[in-house]
């Protein structure tokens, strides 16, 4: 879980999102900004393969 | 021997004058303010100045005096009038709004502005609505849903209340949150964990946020002169226009719900900068200055005189 590796508070999620599309050239829905669903990294880390692997096929 | 000696906590009424009044308002009044004329509601109002009217008279002239520097001192006491009168007519209004048929009861004399409302949504980043504490604001987000321009409201969690006797807490103060929660339409808590996410989620979504400038600050801030004062001010609110590239519009809402005005700005033209310390900085003065303005010219109007 996100709160396990680091402390972040409100803003601090907002930037980790950020960093994180910034990183992987992606931009999550507005849905799935949710602290729940960010918090747990393994399903974070699907997510994003996934948005890869589409973006890939499509190209 | 480690002694622990324990202070009896005063033991609490069974029932205090706020649990009467308290009643009279979420029972009665609430009944009556479906079935008669706004100018008779509005009267009860005028009733509610007399409690604690000194008190409350006094605190505002203080206030006004030592924090608006900007107001000429011949008018403080009429502003002082006016602004308690506005708080009571407020929380009338707040009966108002808390029936589901408040949309065909509230009245709006006019919109200024919409053109730059419409302009910054078309950016399509989402649009943050800037105010300050005005007694109308509640009223104005609520006809604005309700004519389909939904706004999520950012604010504080609603306090209990240390007023209450035994009664007023175990009856009452559920009932009076309930009825709070219902008429402060969709909001989010600052305390909440995820408060910055939900808001950056209705921002891009194209929607509107509402974020009271003036508000208390939060966990990391920054200071500024504002009217006069030295206060810490909450920098979330850059972080998320940094982050987000939202526009912001400022939005002035005046009046009662039998008449009231609301007004937008232009949009706030946003300096972007590498850094987020030079972002604030950049930025805050051209907040401060759009808030000011507002207070400046409608002090009677600003709810926030009373907490402090």
């Amino acid at each position: 879980m996100l709160e396990e590796v680091a402390i972040l508070d409100s803003i601090a999620l907002l930037e980790f999102v950020t960093a994180v599309e910034k990183e992987f050239g992606i931009r999550m829905e507005p849905e799935l900004l949710d602290f729940d669903f960010l918090r747990d990294l393994p399903a974070l880390a699907s997510y994003i393969e996934h948005r890869i692997e589409d973006a890939g096929a499509g190209a | 021997m480690r002694t622990v000696l324990s202070v009896p906590a005063a033991a609490e009424p069974l029932l205090t004058v706020d649990d009467v009044l308290w009643f009279l308002y979420l029972y009665p009044l609430r009944v009556l303010s479906a079935i008669i004329p706004r100018s008779v509601l509005y009267s009860f109002g005028k009733l509610s100045r007399f409690r604690a009217r000194k008190r409350l008279d006094a605190a505002a002239r203080r206030i006004l005096k030592v924090q608006c520097p900007g107001i000429p001192r011949d008018q403080i006491e009429y502003i002082a009038a006016q602004f308690l009168a506005n708080s009571a007519i407020r929380m009338l209004d707040d009966l108002v709004v808390g029936w589901p048929s408040y949309a065909r009861r509230l009245r709006c004399r006019e919109i200024e502005g919409f053109n730059h409302l419409e302009s910054a949504r078309s950016g399509g980043k989402g649009v943050i609505l800037l105010t300050v504490h005005f007694c109308a604001i509640r009223i104005a987000k609520r006809y604005l849903a309700a004519s389909g321009y939904p706004i999520l409201t950012v604010r504080d969690e609603i306090a209990e209340g240390d007023w209450w006797g035994r009664v007023g807490r175990r009856v009452l103060a559920p009932r009076r949150m309930d009825f709070l929660q219902a008429i402060r339409g969709e909001s989010v808590n600052v305390q909440d964990r995820g408060c910055v996410l939900k808001i950056v989620g209705r921002l891009r979504s194209g929607g509107l946020v509402n974020i009271h400038f003036d508000g208390l600050a939060g966990a990391r801030t920054t200071p500024s002169t504002f009217l006069g004062a030295r206060r810490n001010f909450s920098t979330g609110i850059f972080d998320i226009v940094r982050l987000s590239g939202c526009a912001v519009v400022p939005m002035l809402c005046v009046g009662q719900s039998s008449d009231f005005r609301i007004a937008f700005g232009p949009m706030l033209e946003i300096v972007p900068t590498p850094g987020r310390d030079e972002f604030i900085q950049a930025n805050l003065p051209a907040f401060v200055e759009t808030m000011e303005r507002q207070i400046v010219t409608h002090p009677e109007e600003r709810e926030q005189w009373m907490s402090i």
